[in-house]
């Protein structure tokens, strides 16, 4: 009697804790699916099919794809990221090496380095706006001063990308410090004091040592400022609103605009489905990276 | 004394690089305590007699708190609602070998890689469609979407790093699974949900893009009320939108300050730990 109480009792428990992990991921996978796999669908739908008969969607896409306007938003995005990826890469590995370098004063440093993380781009925007304004901002007064002609640093054709890089470099190098930083610290002390012994130089030793032990480190980070970056709108969108000309029209605020100016929800859908095969495609290498390091 | 003129060179590099990132706060300080006048005067003046106009136009504008409480309504329920189907989704991957786990995972980490304008497209007709544009739950739901990735990657990495040998010692002692992740498992990861929780705020908070495209003129969080509240058809109020802007990014600061110890893991998915 009691053994085969004792006998139900672990039956019992044995299919439960096979349940268990389903009972425990069901809320987010009904999330998922309503919040991500059928808009997803929904979005395939919206850009290739929804058409009357004789089915035109593919041509109309086709259209759309080899149009200038898809292409130049393209190459703007190219430039953006590419700019802002290894800027802020660049960047924050100087200011991490920087602050490892030094003994005192480095939580006031890292303080001020982390702020810009926690602001709201869209203040970040338009306050840089107000900085870089041609006529009563601040920067061309400063400039002013060392005898540099004021630019139209957000309003001429030229400089437009250029200091919207340059804002994003300012928003997202604090991130890549945090992370470097965090990384730096962790590594081992030996190597780098058997080389000083053995008579290395300070540049031999930040690029023979120093980088490749922070290698996956570093991977990481431009995985991540890549995913970041290919994302923004707060700030392009805060400063410049793709003009002027759209010449700062990335893909991300071509799609904003298609769908939300132009009311072109095909073109803006078409955009999106892009968007969405590149994301995943670096995804996949990312995820690869990642999984060659936990190996290691 | 080549080794002092470093260690000085150094520190003039880092205070140069400090300027330049506290440079554009300073600015909007400064701004708010001008006059509308004197926000945009040429050449731009740095002597000025500071006034508290700004903030009391802000603080008496009944538009900010309408603001202010759609945001706050919006940020508490998206993060709350986040955590409680997040964390146990967390502890499954952790803990448990099962059927599709990986893809489980991936999907909820490409809710972080996708541009959230790939997926605002769809929603748009959809809430349409369900009647939830421009209401409470509609933006709540998107935000679940924004902070989804975040609480359960960082969760995660929290989890993994409890032995497991702790709950099975309170499985033997007669927890069930449940009671042992309950009593056990969360107090020793509390840290990591302080940390969870405060940065998936902050990420709610500053949210523009859904809060812009998903939402009109019944629900207005912050962000999307600084991008449109301040500009006008021929010039934008930059004293009001400067001091609306400070009174915006002051709770975030001391939230990121508090929570600095974790910003590693928090911002890096767990992939990078300290």
């Amino acid at each position: 009697m009691q053994l085969t109480q004792l006998y139900r009792k672990i039956q019992g428990r044995v299919n439960k804790a096979a349940i268990l992990p389903y009972l425990l991921t069901l809320p987010v996978s009904i999330v998922l699916f309503l919040l991500l796999i059928y808009p997803l669908f929904y979005l395939f739908y919206l850009g290739l099919g929804q058409s009357n008969f004789p089915y035109v969607g593919l041509h109309q896409v086709r259209v759309f794809v080899t149009s200038p306007v898809f292409w130049r938003s393209s190459k703007i995005s190219f430039v953006y990221l590419l700019g802002s990826v290894w800027g802020t890469v660049i960047f924050g590995f100087l200011i991490a090496f920087l602050l490892n370098g030094i003994t005192k004063g480095r939580s006031i440093f890292y303080i001020i380095f982390i702020i810009p993380l926690a602001i709201a781009p869209i203040v970040t925007a338009k306050s840089w706006s107000m900085v870089l304004n041609p006529l009563y901002g601040i920067l061309n007064h400063i400039l002013g001063y060392v005898g540099i002609p004021p630019q139209e640093w957000i309003t001429s054709i030229q400089l437009a990308l250029f200091s919207l890089i340059m804002v994003t470099i300012w928003r997202w190098t604090p991130l890549v410090v945090l992370i470097l930083y965090a990384g730096l610290q962790t590594l081992p002390k030996e190597p780098i004091e058997a080389a000083a012994i053995d008579g290395a130089g300070r540049w031999q030793i930040l690029r023979q040592i120093t980088i490749p032990l922070l290698k996956p480190v570093l991977n990481i980070t431009i995985l991540l400022q890549f995913i970041i970056c290919f994302k923004e709108f707060d700030i392009v969108y805060g400063l410049t609103k793709g003009g002027p000309a759209e010449c700062t029209e990335t893909l991300v605020i071509r799609t904003f605009l298609e769908g939300y100016r132009y009311m072109n929800l095909r073109h803006a859908a078409v955009i999106g489905i892009i968007l969405l095969i590149v994301a995943l495609f670096v995804t996949n290498i990312g995820h690869k990276i990642l999984i060659c390091q936990q190996e290691r | 004394m080549q080794r002092k003129v470093v260690v000085i060179s150094k520190y003039f590099i880092l205070c140069v690089i400090a300027l330049f990132f506290l440079f554009p706060i300073f600015w909007i300080l400064i701004q708010s305590f001008k006059t509308s006048i004197d926000t945009i005067a040429i050449p731009p003046k740095l002597v000025f007699s500071p006034t508290l106009e700004n903030y009391s136009c802000v603080l008496t504008d009944i538009n900010f708190f309408r603001s202010l409480k759609d945001s706050l309504i919006i940020a508490l329920f998206s993060v709350f609602l986040t955590l409680i189907i997040g964390v146990p989704f967390a502890y499954a991957l952790a803990r448990f070998r099962f059927r599709g786990a990986n893809q489980l995972g991936f999907f909820v980490l490409s809710t972080m890689i996708l541009p959230p304008i790939v997926i605002i497209i769809p929603f748009s007709k959809i809430f349409n469609y369900l009647r939830l544009l421009d209401t409470y739950p509609g933006l709540i739901l998107a935000h679940i979407l924004v902070n989804l990735a975040l609480v359960v990657w960082v969760m995660r990495s929290f989890f993994l790093r409890i032995p497991i040998e702790v709950e099975e010692a309170a499985i033997v002692d007669g927890c069930t699974r449940m009671q042992s992740f309950r009593k056990i498992v969360l107090p020793l990861s509390s840290s990591g949900l302080t940390a969870v929780t405060i940065l998936s705020f902050i990420f709610s908070w500053n949210e523009l893009m859904f809060a812009l495209s998903l939402t009109s003129s019944a629900i207005k969080t912050l962000p999307v009320f600084i991008a449109t509240g301040y500009v006008g058809f021929l010039a934008t109020n930059w004293g009001g939108l400067s001091a609306a802007g400070i009174i915006v990014i002051i709770p975030t600061i001391i939230l990121i300050l508090c929570s600095r110890k974790y910003l590693v893991t928090g911002f890096s998915f767990g992939t990078v730990s300290k």
